[in-house]
């Protein structure tokens, strides 16, 4: 069941979906899902989502019940999203893409000129991701053999639909219908990795 | 030329699209929850044991520094502390009965119904094999038996008829 609005935290219940969360924002954060940490920082969606439980538990973040569990947890899935993207924007996390060994590596055969070159204007520059370009261009690749996904996804990305009513009067269905798509979207989410772009690429 | 967005409308826009495409968390039941979890490599016994440690350490600095626990920090402890392994047992014993009695309520159901379409309906039946004195309903009832054995009697009895 999901957690009623009258019901004191239960702090287990809110680790669990604030973890559930940052491990579903992290991956189309564009972040290495395979390491399941922001690169550079070592901050896991588990630490993103302890850290706010102590806020919490500290008093440091007010929660005076008027909107139940639901808004304090919708509330806290605010803050996990803007801490993540901190992370990613922290230079740490910057230099360690950069730093790619990888990439590095192929770049070594060029010259180490060309990778200082390239710094800042690679096609996986953070601002570029969160403009929603490439985000957008992976989500369709991911939902390009469901019809009903791809129509939800027309519609978020080109109607600039982002209520899951007005999805639905796009898409002429139901807000559960929307609901249930959504939940076949965060199943193939899991699938959708970070591929660092070679650089030099057009 | 298309306007480049700022990087805080950049990061807005990302998290609207986001969530957009994703059921929100607060609406997902506990098994949804795990399933995600699961899903993502994680085991929430984990988040709880690492987050009771950290808190734990939270806890130690401000009783070092001579400060009242916060009562919220408290509560926080005393929900994520990890079992002990009594409770382990006892809670693992617990899921094993729960799970037990689920397959015989199962099992029982199921037999219950295959016997309800197998077996007839059962009904009481009068019998008079060692009945001293009739009364006259039991003679009515013998009666009216008699008759009914007789009708059937007859049409089984029936031999068809060259016409038929």
């Amino acid at each position: 069941m999901p957690p009623n609005s009258s019901d004191a935290i239960d702090y287990g219940s809110l680790l669990d979906r604030l973890t559930a969360h940052a491990c579903q924002f992290l991956n189309a954060s564009r972040t290495a899902a395979k390491s399941k940490v922001v690169q550079g920082t070592a901050l896991s969606p588990k630490d993103f989502a302890i850290d706010l439980v102590e806020k919490l538990a500290l008093g440091e973040i007010p929660h005076d019940n008027s909107q139940g569990i639901g808004g304090l947890i919708r509330y806290l899935t605010v803050a996990i999203e803007h801490d993540i993207l901190d992370a990613l924007d922290r230079a740490e996390h910057k230099r360690v893409d950069f730093l790619d060994p990888i990439v590095v590596a192929q770049d070594d055969q060029e010259g180490q000129e060309k990778a200082l070159a390239d710094l800042g204007a690679t096609p996986d520059d953070p601002a570029d991701w969160l403009d929603g370009e490439l985000f957008k261009s992976r989500a369709y690749s991911l939902v390009e053999h469901d019809p009903e996904l791809k129509e939800m996804a027309i519609a978020i990305f080109e109607v600039n639909a982002l209520k899951p009513r007005e999805i639905a009067a796009v898409c002429m269905t139901t807000t559960t219908e929307i609901q249930n798509r959504k939940k076949r979207f965060a199943l193939l989410l899991q699938k959708m990795e970070y591929k660092p772009k070679k650089r030099g690429a057009a | 030329m298309k306007n480049k967005k700022t990087p805080a409308q950049a990061r807005d826009s990302f998290r609207e699209t986001f969530n957009a495409l994703i059921p929100p968390i607060e609406e997902a039941n506990d098994e949804e929850v795990a399933n995600l979890l699961s899903t993502y490599g994680i085991d929430p016994e984990a988040i709880t044991a690492k987050a009771h440690q950290h808190l734990q350490e939270v806890a130690r600095r401000y009783s070092s520094q001579g400060k009242t626990i916060p009562p919220g920090l408290k509560n926080a402890l005393r929900q994520l502390k990890p079992p002990t392994v009594t409770e382990k047992v006892e809670l693992e014993a617990s899921r094993a009965k729960a799970a037990i009695r689920s397959i015989l309520e199962e099992v029982k159901e199921k037999t219950t119904a295959a016997a309800d379409r197998i077996l007839p309906t059962a009904a009481p039946q009068p019998a008079f094999r060692n009945k001293k004195d009739l009364t006259d309903a039991d003679r009515k009832q013998l009666a009216d038996l008699q008759a009914e054995l007789d009708e059937k009697g007859d049409t089984t009895s029936r031999k068809p008829t060259d016409s038929e």
